[in-house]
């Protein structure tokens, strides 16, 4: 699994983990990002079960294993969070933070050990030594209950399924073309998003944050003006219409 | 490890199709009471002729009793291991997935880290498979206990008809089927628990091939 360090300030710096090449073939692609601190690490959507060994090899290239003491969940999907049996196991003293709609959920992926920290509807924050970050609220992008993960110091969206494109294992990590790409996001955001007024509530919301890169899990990593460029994309697109005629 | 897990998995379903068919069983001895009830209140009509019958009935009902009590525990058994069978196959996942880690992590800079929780797993892993195996071998000497203790019923119905002969013809039909019934009714439980046996066997086959 490639990683690197996306940015680095002097308190905290933030990790992408992806485009493994080991990944079964039919499972899709994820990207994962953990924020580091002095002691403590935040792993942000850890990803599926089969994803979970060469994550773990990835992030003791990092920091020790000790460190990694907060998972966040976006939503309950396989692809985010049906590892947790695993690290359940692996970390029982760590807390995860994901929508308080999904515990029940989420418990049946395995979860004996770990504490989950419900994120009530309106977000909330987390405070991990001199970093602080926001759960920002992004219900219906896809699923009912949903959250982003935004740190102001380093500007860092960790935006979930928002920005996915379906993309090949060996891609960039990072958007070059903006036109291009939007050919990968189109259908994947007509299909999965299923709410206008969400979606145009989220931007509302985003447009006020200011963010120098734009993560999503799937798909690649938007930068700078990349990120405004997404926003009037994706204000402009109807999303909740793309079900194929011959699945009817 | 792979031939462990399979061990495992075959176990899982023995478990569930045991605790299914003691669960039938419990049906059986429902039937093996009513038939002693009834029993009991023929051996009243007829009087002192049926004495020895009534004494029967007595054990009749103690039998079924002791059956029904042994297939709830078994079957108390039987849905544990196969709780604990996810358990155990929980913490096999969790190991097969460590040792990879293990194995792709060895050149990094804090691979010495996983190590504790690698061990944790593994003892967890260990300690699970031992407990599941105590309760897999409890639950198949249980069944052996139970089969012995269903020879008594092919006595108790011979000793029926026996007891039959000495009273008049009018009630000799109804106490000879009352023997037919714990004859019938001890063989269908007889098949049901020798059914859950052979689970058993086959497991114990496949696990020497």
């Amino acid at each position: 699994m490639k990683s690197q360090i996306l940015v680095e300030t002097p308190s905290h710096k933030w990790i992408y983990f992806g485009r493994d090449p080991e990944k079964p073939d039919k499972i899709i692609d994820t990207n994962q990002y953990m924020m580091v601190t002095e002691r403590k690490a935040l792993l942000m959507d850890p990803g599926g079960i089969e994803l979970f060994a060469p994550m773990l090899a990835s992030i003791v290239k990092h920091i020790p294993l000790e460190q990694l003491t907060h998972l966040f969940a976006s939503h309950q999907d396989p692809d985010i969070i049906s590892s947790l049996g695993l690290w359940d196991q692996t970390l029982p003293e760590a807390k995860l933070y994901s929508p308080w709609i999904w515990e029940g959920f989420i418990r049946h992926f395995g979860m004996s050990n770990i504490s989950y920290e419900a994120i009530p509807d309106e977000g909330s924050r987390l405070i991990l030594d001199q970093a602080e970050v926001q759960f920002i609220p992004a219900h219906y992008l896809h699923a009912s209950g949903n959250f982003h993960v935004y740190d102001p110091a380093t500007r860092v969206l960790m935006s979930g399924d928002v920005g996915a494109a379906l993309e090949d294992a060996n891609a960039s990590i990072f958007v070059d073309d903006f036109d291009e790409h939007v050919k990968k996001m189109s259908f994947f955001h007509q299909r999965w998003m299923p709410s206008n007024s969400a979606k145009n509530d989220w931007i509302a919301r985003v447009r006020k944050l200011d963010i120098e890169y734009m993560c999503p899990q799937h798909g690649r990593i938007f930068k700078g003006k990349q990120v405004g460029q997404f926003l009037d994309w994706f204000e402009k697109l109807e999303v909740g219409q793309a079900i194929t005629k011959n699945s009817s | 490890m792979s031939k462990k897990r399979t061990q495992v998995s075959q176990y899982y379903v023995i478990a569930a199709v045991v605790a299914a068919e003691l669960n039938h069983t419990l049906t059986y001895c429902k039937q093996i009471n009513l038939t002693a009830s009834n029993a009991q209140a023929a051996s009243s009509r007829v009087g002192n002729a049926a004495l020895g019958f009534k004494a029967l009935t007595g054990f009749i009902d103690d039998l079924a009793c002791y059956t029904m009590k042994a297939a709830k525990d078994i079957n108390f058994l039987a849905n544990k291991a196969s709780k604990m069978a996810t358990e155990v196959a929980r913490a096999a996942t969790a190991l097969k997935h460590f040792e990879k880690a293990k194995l792709n992590s060895r050149n990094a800079a804090y691979s010495q880290t996983i190590l504790p929780a690698f061990k944790n797993i593994t003892d967890r892993h260990a300690e699970l498979q031992s407990a599941f195996q105590k309760i897999i071998n409890k639950m198949e000497v249980e069944l052996f206990d139970l089969k012995r203790n269903l020879r008594t019923a092919n006595i108790l119905a011979s000793i029926c008809r026996i007891e039959a002969c000495r009273v008049n013809i009018a009630n000799q039909a109804t106490f000879n089927d009352v023997a037919n019934r714990v004859d019938f009714v001890a063989n269908k439980i007889r098949q049901r628990v020798d059914n859950a046996i052979s689970l058993f066997d086959t497991s114990t086959q496949s696990r020497a091939a």
